[in-house]
C-alpha cells in the first residue's frame, strides 16, 4: 500500500468543501475531524469529495454518517492488533434481536430528551450517524453511547448494553 | 448487519440457500470505478441481474487475509462509499491497529 498524502491541490478542494460543509450546518468538531484525517487517509478524502458531488440530502446524510464512522474507526482503534471473542454464528440472530431491544430503550430516553436531532446537536454526534446507528442491528459503539450518555446527563447502567465494541 | 445475517436475510427473502446464493464471480479485485484498490480483493454474491448484491471486501498483507465490512450493494454511490471506507481500514491493518474477532 502506498501512503496517502495530499497535494496542493487536493488541500485546496478539501478547503472548499470545509466552507461548504460549514454552511450545510454541520458541527466544527466534525468537520475538523474530517479535514484533519483527509490530509492522510485517502479513504476520508475520497468521503469529503463524494460529499460535495452527492446531488441530494439522503446521498449527503449517507456519506456523513461513514464520515462519523471513519472518525471513530480511528478514535476507537488500539495502538496495536487486539483480539476479541468471537460470537458464534448460531448465536447472530439472538444477539441482533437483544442490540435492537437495547436500542428501542435507547431510542425511548432520546425521545425523552427532545428526539434524535435534539441530542445530535447536545452530544455532537451528526444526526445521520445517530439515526443510523439505532435503525441498524450492529452493536453500537461504547464511545457513541458515552456521548449520548453525557449529553443527557445519563450513568452508565442506563445506556451501555453487553452487546457493544 | 454482518455477512452471516446478509445471507440468513438473502435466505429469507428468496428462498435460496447460502450456497445456491454463491455465483462464479466469487471473487476478485476490490475496485472503485476502473481503479484497482491495492492489495484489496472483494468476494461477491448475487441472486442475479439487479437482485440482492452482497459484498465482501478482503485485505491481503503478507500471508493473512483480513475480513473487513460486508454491505449490499444496493445502488453505484453506495459501492463508491463503502469501497472509502475500505481504503481506511486498510490504512488501519496496514497501520497494526485493528480488532479482530477470531481466525479461519
Amino acid at each position: 500500500m502506498i501512503p496517502f498524502k495530499t497535494t496542493s491541490g487536493q488541500v485546496v478542494k478539501l478547503a472548499s468543501i470545509v466552507v461548504e460543509m460549514k454552511r450545510a450546518g454541520l458541527d466544527d468538531n466534525f468537520i475538523a475531524a474530517a479535514f484533519e484525517l483527509a490530509h492522510t487517509d485517502q479513504g476520508v478524502f475520497d468521503l469529503m469529495d463524494l460529499w460535495q458531488g452527492a446531488t441530494d440530502g439522503s446521498n449527503r446524510d449517507d456519506v456523513v454518517a461513514d464520515i462519523q464512522e471513519s472518525i471513530d474507526d480511528y478514535r476507537d482503534a488500539p495502538p496495536s492488533p487486539l483480539k476479541k471473542p468471537y460470537v458464534n454464528f448460531d448465536k447472530l440472530d439472538d444477539v441482533a434481536r437483544e442490540v435492537m431491544a437495547k436500542k428501542a430503550k435507547l431510542r425511548d430516553l432520546i425521545d425523552r430528551h427532545g428526539g434524535v436531532s435534539a441530542v445530535a446537536q447536545k452530544s455532537g454526534i451528526p444526526q445521520p450517524s445517530l439515526s443510523r446507528m439505532l435503525n441498524s442491528p450492529s452493536m453500537p459503539r461504547r464511545s457513541t453511547l458515552y456521548r449520548i450518555a453525557n449529553a443527557l446527563d445519563l450513568p452508565e447502567h442506563e445506556i451501555v448494553t453487553e452487546w457493544s465494541r | 448487519m454482518g455477512l452471516t445475517q446478509e445471507i440468513r436475510a438473502v435466505e429469507g427473502r428468496h428462498s435460496l440457500s447460502a450456497r445456491q446464493v454463491c455465483q462464479l464471480k466469487f471473487w476478485g479485485p476490490a475496485k472503485q470505478g476502473n481503479v484497482i484498490l491495492h492489495p484489496g480483493h472483494k468476494m461477491k454474491w448475487h441472486h442475479g441481474p439487479g437482485q440482492v448484491q452482497l459484498r465482501l471486501p478482503v485485505m491481503s498483507l503478507s500471508r493473512s487475509a483480513f475480513l473487513c465490512e460486508a454491505y449490499v450493494k444496493d445502488s453505484s454511490a453506495t459501492d463508491q462509499r463503502k469501497m472509502a471506507r475500505f481504503k481506511t481500514h486498510m490504512n488501519l491493518i496496514a497501520q497494526g491497529r485493528y480488532i479482530h474477532r477470531g481466525t479461519l
